[in-house]
């Protein structure tokens, strides 16, 4: 049975559990903070469903044992288990006991607006790894706790900033957990060939997305580019990319050149005309149907509500 | 205790650039021996590090870098009460007191700083302070490159802040806790050697700042934010960064409206007019206001002589120097110090006296 649940919550017990849940503050909100220990939940849970979502995860199993396992993957989580999940990745957890867990979850999107981070260049990791790192030592995880802790603090506080905060301590745990278990990361060098492809690809696109909002080019990449890029056929690279990321080519070239126009409409010294010149449109008309597609607001409406 | 005595002897062991300072500014000195008070020392230092050693105080070897410092005021060993001289520094400073007494004077503000208040200072500004007790007080100091290398986005937190050159507020106990828990993260991530360390003070330093912000919104609720102009934003950088440089001796040329304008490939016109848009001043009439200021800073808290000042920013002519005073602030250098001056001896409780005990 597989479960497209297109909503953040990733942890069974949110989407079915009646417990009061962190309150979301609206419908399209991109963050969510989880603390099962304040949730005082003993039982166990299993939740045997496969589920999707189109967030990251981190979660911190500091008294907690069950198993996750995704389509390749499978794993025990053990009391010091740390692990994260990307979007787009079908997964299934399970708890045999849950004492404490703390578990967030945050879009691209929510690190982009609210901390600035260019989530690929600054944390390569969270989109390449599905190792799961386990922790040894009791200060890293308590270390990590007591960010996980502040977040969850200001995730029910009421500070009108409390979401640039939250982003902050985020890229702060992010930073930690970088530092912690992947000091020297080599973006390049795994044995896994079609892994390197992936690698490459998202390197390649973080790569053009970043000169696209410099306004260095103002051409629409296509399949065909990238993969010319890595010098293999258009068709390989596409199957290679939907295996490893269930997300096609053309997919990740649209999410990412939305995730350009969002940016450049911030600017309001920018007319939209000149943004949609430097995304490679050469019509604005077509520009602007593009994005309320994807979006559902026009570039003019989303600049107004960014504003406001 | 006389603080140029105190500085005086550390001043001339130090570097040959302390020496230089103390010969410029020697006639100062000689002027307000006589006089029954002092005023602090006006330095042209710009950088932390040097503005500690000039000081005498200890320079802690985990500060590595120029454009970033972490100290423990407490640690620095000051002797109570300690006027430090002028210095118009070229970093963002946080000043963190969960216990301590002191008032800074930033330009023409005076900032009286006790438990549970945090000072925040922009660069280009004239800072001098006076501590009168420190238990427990940190200095955080940065600069933009700090962040634009280790968290390019942290600079736009920066412009989201008040504008003003100096912001103290005071907080409540729990906020302080939260301050002074991040404040001790960044020491200890200061003096590691831990991988990916900047970027994780960078990433405090930021949390300092939003919650900075978080506090100035509560003061003065948000108002709808004038149209943030990349042009003009780089003018009134350009204008400061123009000031520092006089003040300091690195630059003798005021700019004028036409340089800014070359500067940035617009026209004169046009910068005139985008500036008055968001600023409500015209460029040259936002050039004179900041000059005059200056002027008057350096007329009220310094002996500098009235030729000296003249001279620093470019009036060869005393009498064109005196017309330009008058003609827009309708009194003469003269008497304007003056009237600083005498009211000045006779305040004894202003928590900003210039009299050294």
């Amino acid at each position: 049975m597989i479960k497209n649940d297109n909503h953040i919550s990733d942890l069974g017990v949110v989407i079915q559990h009646p417990a009061p849940t962190a309150s979301v503050d609206n419908g399209s909100e991109e963050f969510k903070s989880l603390n099962i220990k304040l949730l005082d939940n003993d039982s166990v849970y299993e939740n045997p469903a496969w589920f999707n979502s189109n967030c990251y995860s981190l979660t911190l199993a500091i008294d907690a044992t069950g198993r996750y396992t995704t389509k390749t993957n499978s794993f025990d989580v053990t009391p010091g288990t740390f692990f994260f999940s990307s979007p787009d990745i079908y997964r299934q957890l399970e708890w045999y006991n849950m004492g404490e867990i703390y578990h967030i979850t945050f879009s691209e999107r929510f690190l982009i607006k609210y901390a600035g981070a260019e989530l690929f260049r600054t944390f390569p990791f969270l989109i390449l790894e599905t190792e799961v790192p386990k922790l040894t030592d009791a200060e890293i995880s308590e270390d990590l706790r007591k960010i996980y802790q502040q977040i969850d603090i200001e995730h029910h506080g009421s500070s009108p900033l409390k979401k640039n905060i939250i982003a902050n301590l985020l890229t702060r745990l992010l930073l930690k957990i970088k530092r912690d278990f992947w000091e020297d990361y080599d973006t390049l060098s795994s044995g896994d060939k079609e892994l390197d492809i992936v690698k490459l690809f998202i390197k390649n696109l973080e790569h053009y997305s970043l000169q696209l909002q410099l306004g260095k080019i103002s051409v629409q990449m296509r399949v065909k580019d990238f993969a010319k890029m890595q010098g293999i056929h258009e068709n390989y690279l596409y199957n290679v990319i939907k295996e490893r990321t269930g997300k096609v080519v053309s997919q990740w070239i649209t999410e990412k050149t939305i995730l350009a126009a969002e940016s450049l409409l911030g600017d309001a010294s920018l007319s939209i005309k000149e943004i949609s010149y430097r995304l490679g449109f050469t019509y604005i008309s077509y520009f602007s149907i593009f994005f309320k597609k994807h979006t559902g607001l026009t570039p003019k409406h989303f600049r107004e509500s960014i504003i406001v | 205790m006389n603080t140029f005595q105190n500085l005086a002897p550390a001043a001339t062991l130090h570097t040959e650039k302390s020496a230089e300072y103390f010969k410029a500014y020697n006639t100062n000195t000689n002027l307000s021996s006589h006089k029954s008070f002092l005023k602090p020392r006006i330095t042209t230092i710009r950088k932390f590090n040097d503005s500690l050693s000039f000081m005498d105080l200890p320079v802690f070897k985990y500060i590595d870098r120029e454009d970033f410092a972490i100290v423990k005021i407490e640690e620095l060993g000051m002797q109570i009460p300690y006027q430090t001289p002028v210095f118009r520094p070229d970093h963002f400073s946080i000043i963190i007191v969960p216990d301590g007494n002191a008032s800074y004077r930033v330009d023409d503000k005076v900032f009286e700083i006790n438990q549970n208040s945090i000072l925040f200072i922009q660069p280009d500004a004239f800072v001098s302070s006076k501590w009168m007790s420190i238990n427990k007080a940190y200095n955080i100091s940065f600069n933009n490159s700090f962040l634009a290398q280790y968290w390019p986005a942290g600079i736009d937190e920066i412009r989201k802040l008040d504008a003003n050159k100096g912001y103290a507020t005071k907080f409540t106990k729990e906020t302080m806790e939260n301050f002074e828990c991040i404040c001790l993260n960044i020491y200890d991530e200061a003096i590691s050697s831990a991988p990916y360390k900047h970027e994780i003070i960078a990433n405090m330093i930021l949390n300092l700042l939003i919650l900075i912000r978080q506090q100035q919104h509560k003061d003065v609720p948000l108002c709808p934010k004038e149209k943030y102009n990349s042009y003009v934003a780089a003018f009134l950088k350009d204008v400061e960064d123009n000031f520092s440089r006089i003040a300091s001796g690195e630059d003798i040329t005021l700019m004028r409206v036409k340089d800014y304008a070359n500067n940035q490939n617009l026209s004169e016109l046009y910068l005139s007019k985008i500036v008055s848009a968001t600023t409500g001043k015209t460029a040259n009439q936002y050039i004179h206001d900041k000059l005059i200021n200056e002027i008057k800073y350096l007329l009220k808290y310094t002996d500098k002589p009235m030729k000296d000042i003249a001279a620093i920013y470019g009036f060869n002519d005393l009498n064109y120097f005196y017309n330009y005073f008058k003609k827009h602030t309708q009194n003469a250098p003269g008497s304007f110090r003056k009237d600083f001056n005498i009211p000045r001896v006779n305040k004894t409780n202003t928590a900003y006296t210039n009299q050294i005990i």
